[in-house]
């Protein structure tokens, strides 16, 4: 009868986040309708770059079942090492990228370890992370400062046809859709959807773990890399916001708290709804401050949305 | 090596594995020889060790003593992954999938096709699921559906490909068939006959008598955790097959009964008529004041879910129910409760205790209506009273009130259990497994207790998987087979035999 019936599930899933989105671009477009331009597509993706990549860090971690709330902390300190760190010539930019991704996945692999053979549960382990990384931020970069390589700069800041938000958005994201079609990826969704018949299968449920995390850690690294470029410097406070807008986005993206279930594609959307609603209300004309109310009220109407769709197709765990 | 001696040789030969738990003996030494090719099946009550030994099989637990020997090669136990190289794999009553990964992603967890850069290989796989499936009838379904989509004998039937598709040397069946209608145990049948002449056995354990007939060459008796015999499947029948599993050693422990004539005449407190639950397929049965009625069968034929029902802690699709005059329906516990009905679930540690707090806590925590003062507080003067009547009852043995539950022995955590419900007086008892994991002295006081409360008017029902206890305590037993009432046992005719007769055969039928 409708044709969109006939869409693969994994998108027929999405098909109401799908609808939202339009709306909101639709919204969005006649409050601001040079919104399509290329320099204002090329602010908004460099805007909305660390949102989505953080995002992506949280899901990754979520699809496990857990919860990382220390990627906001260690987002700080990925901007404060990529601005301490990055020499304005070609080697010395990807220098800098390269140390602030190792450490990032370092980061990573230390959650992932306590959580797996230190038998603790995410939650606590990543409270007390958030801590640590904030504290090691602010031993890296004391005060907002630093100076991250003019080239890098302007490359991020640049409008161009296909801009740097783009980029560093997209390779992540096609990085995450190899690995999901490989032996681990299925590991980590398996893990997070039932430990035990996972275990029982042969698959080794510890690593599914940490490979998550490090993820995580990584993903979280690109964010702080762009980031440190779009401001030109190092803050170690900067992250504190990210943790929980990236759990919001990983959930309005369709994330289930119970891990096992979601897409990477729904997060993504997830993090650009969470990012234009500022704009939104600020070409409104409405007060910034309305964001958060109006972001909570549609976290809660989204989640309540789907628990009712669940209960009715009889919802099992 | 020759051809002959090749099938001299057993698949598999188990020499004096054992394994306690706690001090208790669930299997004592076995010997037992499998044939390549050999289906044998495997049969006793509960609790007679069927689950520990295809455990021991599958590596699940380590054995305590003796061999396990696989082609010829002696190992003193197995793990899983071992167990599965050496081509032995299993299909549990607990069904192992991830509920919301595709048909296709399961059949192939942990054993996944890939390619370049460890590209999963999908379309192979999927084509591959798509085959095997068409083989159990499933052809009709996407393998890229999730599978809690699936009906419960579709999930069966995908754990049984998944395991079949390993190629198995020995194949071990769990109730596999426990969902499945007749037409799908013919065509899981047909693939294992199949695979029967290349050579694999398989053990296999199912509450229905005729499938092992139907499909086993050989049989092994288990009883109380103890070898009883082993033989041609010919050899066997109903009747004597009956007469092998039962004639356990009837212990001293049980209080006398009332005569049941005399029970029988006592007013019907409560009338079940066509009870219809997600698991109770219909139950109508009726109960006397003052009566023990317990509820048996072999383990998950909705003996529970009837309790459930009753006590408003599972939904009720349909039926009457009658309690004390009235038309019934508890919405929720708390409005059972409030209709004098109290149940004390199987798991005490999870369903009814706060383990990390004290006895007073929990004892006094169903009761603080009737010791709160206007105001909502508690009057401790009275709360005092009520715990220690109640330890005194059971003879709860602790230090004090305020030892933490979790910190007591089994029995006296169940003490506590029944206490706190004894105490808002209920008139009905509902009991789910009342002695599991307890020791003998603390079953002999519940026994006393449970028919004191009887001779005071309380009406019980007790759902036990231990027929001695079911005979000993009760004054009639229901015997629950495949979600329906299978049998009604009292005074002489309540007997082992009976009950082990209509747990595992279909009666009138």
């Amino acid at each position: 009868m409708f044709r969109v019936l006939r869409l693969p599930r994994h998108h027929r899933e999405l098909v109401p986040l799908y609808v939202f989105f339009a709306v909101l671009l639709i919204v969005n477009l006649a409050l601001d309708p040079q919104m399509f331009t290329f320099a204002r597509i090329s602010t908004l993706s460099v805007q909305f770059m660390p949102l989505i990549l953080v995002a992506m860090a949280q899901t990754a971690v979520m699809l496990t079942g857990g919860i990382d709330l220390s990627v906001g902390a260690v987002l700080s300190l990925m901007v404060s090492i990529s601005a301490v760190t990055m020499q304005d010539s070609p080697g010395g930019i990807a220098l800098s990228i390269v140390a602030t991704i190792l450490c990032g996945a370092a980061t990573g692999l230390f959650t992932g370890l306590g959580v797996t053979y230190g038998r603790l549960p995410a939650i606590i382990v990543t409270l007390a992370t958030s801590y640590l990384w904030h504290g090691v931020a602010l031993l890296v970069l004391p005060v907002p400062g630093g100076h991250v390589a003019p080239t890098f700069t302007g490359w991020v800041t640049s409008v161009a046809v296909v801009p740097a938000g783009v980029i560093l958005v997209v390779i992540p994201l096609l990085f995450w859709k190899f690995f999901k079609n490989t032996r681990p990826g299925v590991s980590l969704y398996a893990t997070g959807n039932n430990a035990h018949a996972a275990y029982v299968n042969g698959i080794r449920t510890n690593r599914a773990r940490i490979t998550a995390y490090v993820l995580a850690g990584v993903f979280t690294a690109v964010a702080g890399v762009g980031l440190s470029g779009q401001i030109g410097s190092g803050d170690p406070n900067i992250g504190s916001p990210y943790t929980l807008n990236s759990v919001a986005a990983s959930i309005l993206g369709g994330i289930s708290f119970l891990g096992g279930q979601g897409q990477m594609k729904g997060t993504v959307i997830g993090a650009i709804i969470v990012g234009s609603l500022m704009n939104i209300l600020f070409f409104a004309g409405i007060s910034p401050f309305y964001q958060y109310v109006v972001q909570g009220l549609i976290l809660v109407v989204a989640i309540g949305l789907k628990t009712i769709a669940q209960g009715r197709k009889g919802g099992q765990a | 090596m020759n051809e002959a001696h090749h099938e001299q040789v057993p698949y598999l030969t188990l020499s004096g594995v054992a394994k306690s738990f706690g001090g208790h003996m669930a299997l004592h030494p076995v010997q037992l020889r499998i044939a390549r090719g050999e289906f044998h099946a495997l049969i006793g009550e509960n609790g007679a060790g069927k689950s520990t030994l295809i455990n021991l099989i599958t590596g699940v637990y380590p054995s305590d003593a003796g061999t396990i020997s696989v082609n010829g090669e002696a190992h003193s136990s197995l793990t899983p992954g071992q167990a599965n190289k050496l081509g032995i794999y299993a299909v549990h009553q607990e069904l192992s999938l991830c509920s919301h990964l595709t048909i296709a992603q399961n059949i192939f967890l942990g054993r996944e096709w890939t390619g370049p850069f460890g590209r999963l290989r999908k379309k192979a796989m999927r084509t591959r699921a798509a085959e095997l499936m068409r083989e159990v009838e499933l052809g009709h379904l996407d393998p890229e559906t999730p599978v809690h989509l699936l009906t419960l004998a579709q999930q069966q039937m995908i754990e049984f490909i998944k395991a079949v598709d390993q190629n198995p040397a020995l194949l071990v069946l769990d109730e596999a068939t426990s969902a499945l209608d007749p037409t799908q145990v013919d065509i899981m049948f047909g693939i294992l006959r199949k695979l029967k002449e290349e050579g694999m056995a398989v053990i296999f354990i199912s509450h229905r008598l005729q499938e092992l007939f139907d499909l086993c060459d050989r049989m092994t008796v288990l009883k109380d955790g103890q070898w009883v015999a082993t033989d041609d499947i010919g050899r066997f029948n109903h009747s004597n097959l009956i007469e092998l599993m039962t004639g356990r050693q009837f212990t001293d422990l049980f209080p006398a009964k009332p005569d049941i004539d005399s029970v029988m005449r006592r007013p019907e407190v409560l009338v079940v008529d066509g009870l219809k639950s997600d698991k109770v397929q219909e139950a109508s049965f009726v109960l006397h004041e003052g009566e023990i009625l317990g509820i048996g069968g072999l383990q998950g034929q909705g003996q529970e879910e009837i309790l459930k029902a009753l006590f408003g802690a599972a939904p009720v699709t349909g039926g009457k129910i009658t309690w004390q005059g009235r038309t019934y329906r508890a919405r929720n516990t708390r409005q059972a409760m409030e209709q004098d009905i109290a149940y004390i679930p199987a798991d005490r540690k999870t369903e009814s205790l706060l383990l990390p707090h004290s006895i007073r806590f929990n004892t006094s925590l169903v009761s603080l209506n009737r010791i709160s003062n206007r105001w909502g507080t508690v009057k401790s003067r009275e709360e005092n009273g009520i715990v220690e009547r109640s330890m005194e009852r059971l003879q709860v043995k602790a230090q004090n009130q305020e030892q933490p539950v979790g910190a007591l022995s089994g029995g006296n955590q169940q003490k506590v259990a029944m206490n706190k419900c004894l105490e808002r007086e209920p008139r009905l008892l509902l009991l789910n497994e009342p002695t599991r994991g307890i020791d003998v002295g603390t079953k002999k006081q519940i026994y006393e207790l449970l028919r004191a409360q009887a001779e005071r008017g309380v009406s019980i029902i007790m759902v036990s998987s231990d027929a001695l206890e079911l005979i000993g305590m009760c004054d009639r037993v229901l015997v629950i087979y495949e979600h329906q009432v299978n049998g009604e046992l009292m005074g002489e005719q309540l007997t082992e035999r009976n009950l082990v007769r209509a747990s595992v055969i279909k009666q009138g039928g």
